[in-house]
């Protein structure tokens, strides 16, 4: 009967189909948000129109002029200001990075401290937890700089190890820790350094090649093998062998030393990083403890129970039973404090860190360009969250239960 | 089955209930949005002017923490030289120095916080420069204050001139001209520094206290504010080296010519003021007895001048009797509280730079 009034279509047969009533709500919900666009949209460049603007990202290929103290690549004054941006975003994302690993880390161990059986370590971890997650991440970042950072020693007289002063009268450090930061002794390549990074991708390969023989031994077997820890070992020492048979060496010992003002030389990590650093890792790893206790403590004691009964030992209990089905409820929730992280760093901005966020905001006033820069630096933290989005996705699809 | 029917239907009831009351609240919007745009057109915008009648007082964007010049007080008043020059156009525009509203703003905010129309007028140490006057669709008024960067630096360092910065961590607010104008001369010069920029300037101020930067690079003013601040805590010293001009200008939007011109006549008539000795005390006096035709055209009594730009007759009178002259505004704010000493922003007559246009 339907099939015969579709040659006629009414109002009333579109409302009385199921499908076709939510389609036409659907449809009219669309055009309605396209609208809002529109009409915001129109807004923006009438009110630019009005002001004599236009929105136009040519500018960001002009020499910028503005000085970034910190920067993991080659800058100077008169770098475009797509380069100075891009430096701001080789800062974000090394922070991002070094802070998610530690953070995980310690939040694992600060969970596991939650699950244990003794009283002391356990009601530590919770008071800690409950602290730090109870804390806006902006105070935590002004402790450690302004409380903690700040108060340290100037570098002249900075906590030292492995002071020396040269006849010249030149001081150089093993490790120094002032209030401009961690300085230490740190390995440099030299001119050199190619040959040793062949001989260590060789050694990558060997690596590979023995964890695929280890695995199709496993499988023929049915023995278990170390498939990750040999060839690891194997790795190192290889490259600890080439490094000596090498003629010239791949890398020298850069040791930081005092001058007029700073220290130079040797790894230098400024109080701004490290402060941005300490207060990510100790904010983030409260969370993921409770992400991880959760996620472990979501496996049923039956599982455990059945395990044990057929002989599994704890670890392999924990390994084998507990993990894999822990890591199901985990990913998901983890995923999210990762993006935070990422999201986070943009705070660095109130201690004077050149993060991307403090960058374009330099830039939105020296260029008034606020428009562009806001719509660039929405794009670029989208497409650095869709980017660890899509690939903690990739490896939740992949330790999913999988029901047959 | 049927549940499920009964279940989705529902559903799209409230679905439906949220879209359309979605979709009242958005028509709302979108029908102010579109006034809006529609009050683009020239014929029905209200002006600058009208809009501060219409709402009855006056919005300044200042700052919050530049002692001297503007910064709020601990019983939540603001205080100093810019948020006196801005209560001078409240006074001219309503009479009044209580109908105004201060916004604090951020170097990086506050450009924009004008061009969106969040502030009628601002007065924030803003330098004027070309791109400013131009590309960032601002207009100034003629400078209130002529400043010029310099270096602040620990006394304990012994340091004469910026060559001898080379290698030093150097502190610069960011969004400030500053930090343009280090960027440049240093560069000029070939002097290698590490810069920290900061957003805030108590931030600023601690980590230079502390040691964490070797210098700051301020304009003369705040650098003297700043050693009147910190003289307890620690030996600091200014370097004698100017390595800009900085002009401060109270700036507001391109576009609206008489909004400007009653800002920059404001300021006029305190130059005018400081020019000619008179203050808010002999005013009465000096209008009783003066002959001066621009005198008596400035204070209303010969040409209307108030009317001309919408303002009442009396306009520049209460201006000066209510607020002082610039020299009264400059002692009262700068000089007695701090020691800055007025340099090049006296009167043309006094041997500097301001110069009042003739009031005719």
């Amino acid at each position: 009967m339907k099939l015969e009034g579709k040659s006629r279509i009414g109002i009333k047969s579109i409302w009385q189909d199921t499908h076709r009533r939510m389609g036409l709500i659907q449809f009219i919900f669309f055009v309605f948000i396209i609208y809002i666009i529109a009409v915001f949209t129109t807004n923006i460049f009438n009110s630019l129109a009005k002001l004599d603007m236009t929105l136009s990202f040519r500018f960001l290929n002009n020499p910028s002029h503005i000085n970034i103290g910190e920067s993991l690549i080659d800058i100077n004054n008169s770098s475009s200001f797509l380069k100075i941006i891009f430096a701001g975003f080789i800062n974000t994302i090394s922070i991002t990075v070094v802070a998610i690993f530690f953070s995980t880390f310690i939040g694992v161990f600060i969970a596991l401290c939650r699950l244990s059986s003794n009283w002391l370590i356990k009601k530590i971890a919770i008071i800690y937890i409950e602290i730090i997650r109870n804390i806006p991440l902006l105070l935590l970042l002004l402790i450690w700089y302004r409380a903690f950072f700040l108060k340290l020693p100037g570098v002249k007289n900075s906590f030292a190890m492995g002071k020396e002063v040269s006849s010249d009268g030149i001081t150089s450090f093993g490790f120094s820790l002032s209030n401009r930061g961690l300085s230490m002794t740190f390995f440099k390549p030299t001119e050199n350094f190619n040959p040793w990074l062949i001989c260590m991708a060789i050694g990558l390969i060997l690596a590979i090649v023995f964890i695929l023989y280890l695995k199709h031994r496993q499988k023929e077997t049915g023995k278990e093998q170390r498939s990750f820890l040999y060839p690891l070992l194997l790795f190192i020492v290889f490259a600890i062998i080439t490094y000596f048979i090498l003629p010239e060496k791949a890398l020298y010992k850069d040791v930081p030393v005092l001058g007029k003002y700073n220290i130079s030389g040797g790894l230098h990590i400024t109080a701004e990083w490290f402060s941005l650093f300490s207060g990510l890792v100790l904010y983030t790893s409260g969370f993921i403890a409770e992400i991880f206790r959760s996620g472990i403590q979501g496996v049923s004691n039956g599982q455990i129970e059945a395990a044990r009964a057929l002989g599994l030992s704890h670890m392999q209990t924990v390994r084998l039973v507990v993990i894999p089905q822990a890591k199901v409820v985990i990913i998901p929730p983890l995923t999210s404090q990762f993006l935070g992280v990422a999201k986070n760093t943009s705070l660095g901005v109130a201690i004077g860190f050149p993060d991307m966020f403090a960058i374009t905001g330099t830039i939105m006033n020296q260029t008034g360009r606020t428009l562009e820069m806001i719509l660039l630096i929405m794009s670029i933290y989208l497409t650095l969250s869709l980017i660890t989005s899509f690939f903690m996705n990739q490896y939740n699809k992949k330790v999913q239960l999988k029901e047959r | 089955m049927k549940k499920g029917i009964v279940f989705t239907l529902t559903v799209i009831l409230i679905l439906s209930l949220f879209v359309s009351c979605n979709a009242k609240e958005e028509v709302k919007t979108t029908a102010e949005t579109t006034v809006t745009v529609k009050e683009a057109a020239p014929t029905k915008e209200l002006s600058t002017l009208e809009q501060i009648r219409k709402r009855g007082y006056l919005v300044a964007g200042v700052n919050a923490s530049n002692p001297g010049f503007s910064f709020l007080q601990e019983d939540g008043q603001y205080k100093g030289f810019e948020v006196e020059l801005a209560k001078a156009i409240s006074v001219a525009v309503f009479g009044t120095a209580d109908n105004i509203e201060f916004r604090p703003l951020t170097s990086k905010e506050r450009f924009t916080a004008l061009q969106s129309g969040e502030i009628d007028v601002l007065v924030r140490t803003a330098t004027i420069t070309t791109s400013r006057d131009t590309e960032l669709g601002l207009d100034f008024t003629t400078p209130y204050f002529y400043d010029g960067q310099t270096f602040l630096v620990s006394g304990d360092l012994g340091i004469t001139t910026m060559e001898e910065l080379e290698g030093a961590t150097i502190a610069v607010l960011t969004g400030s001209t500053t930090e343009t104008n280090l960027a440049a001369t240093m560069e000029s010069k070939g002097i290698e520094y590490t810069p920290i920029t900061y957003e805030n300037l108590d931030e600023m101020k601690s980590a230079f206290v502390n040691g964490r930067v070797d210098a700051l690079s301020v304009d003369k003013s705040s650098a003297v504010v700043f050693l009147h601040q910190y003289a307890d805590a620690g030996n600091f010293e200014g370097l004698e080296e100017t390595i800009s001009k900085e002009p401060l200008g109270i700036a507001v939007r391109h576009g609206d010519n008489d909004w400007k011109d009653i800002c920059q006549w404001t300021l006029y008539a305190l130059f005018f003021g400081d020019e000619h000795g008179i203050t808010s005390a002999n005013i009465d006096e000096v209008l009783a007895t003066t002959t001066s035709p621009e005198v008596k055209n400035a204070f209303g009594m010969g040409k209307e001048i108030g009317p001309m730009m919408d303002l009442s007759a009396d306009w520049a009178y209460q201006v000066i009797k209510q607020c002082g002259n610039y020299g009264e505004i400059y002692y009262r704010e700068l000089t007695q509280p701090m020691g800055v000493t007025r340099g090049l922003n006296k009167p043309w007559n006094q041997g500097g730079l301001l110069f009042a246009l003739p009031f005719n």
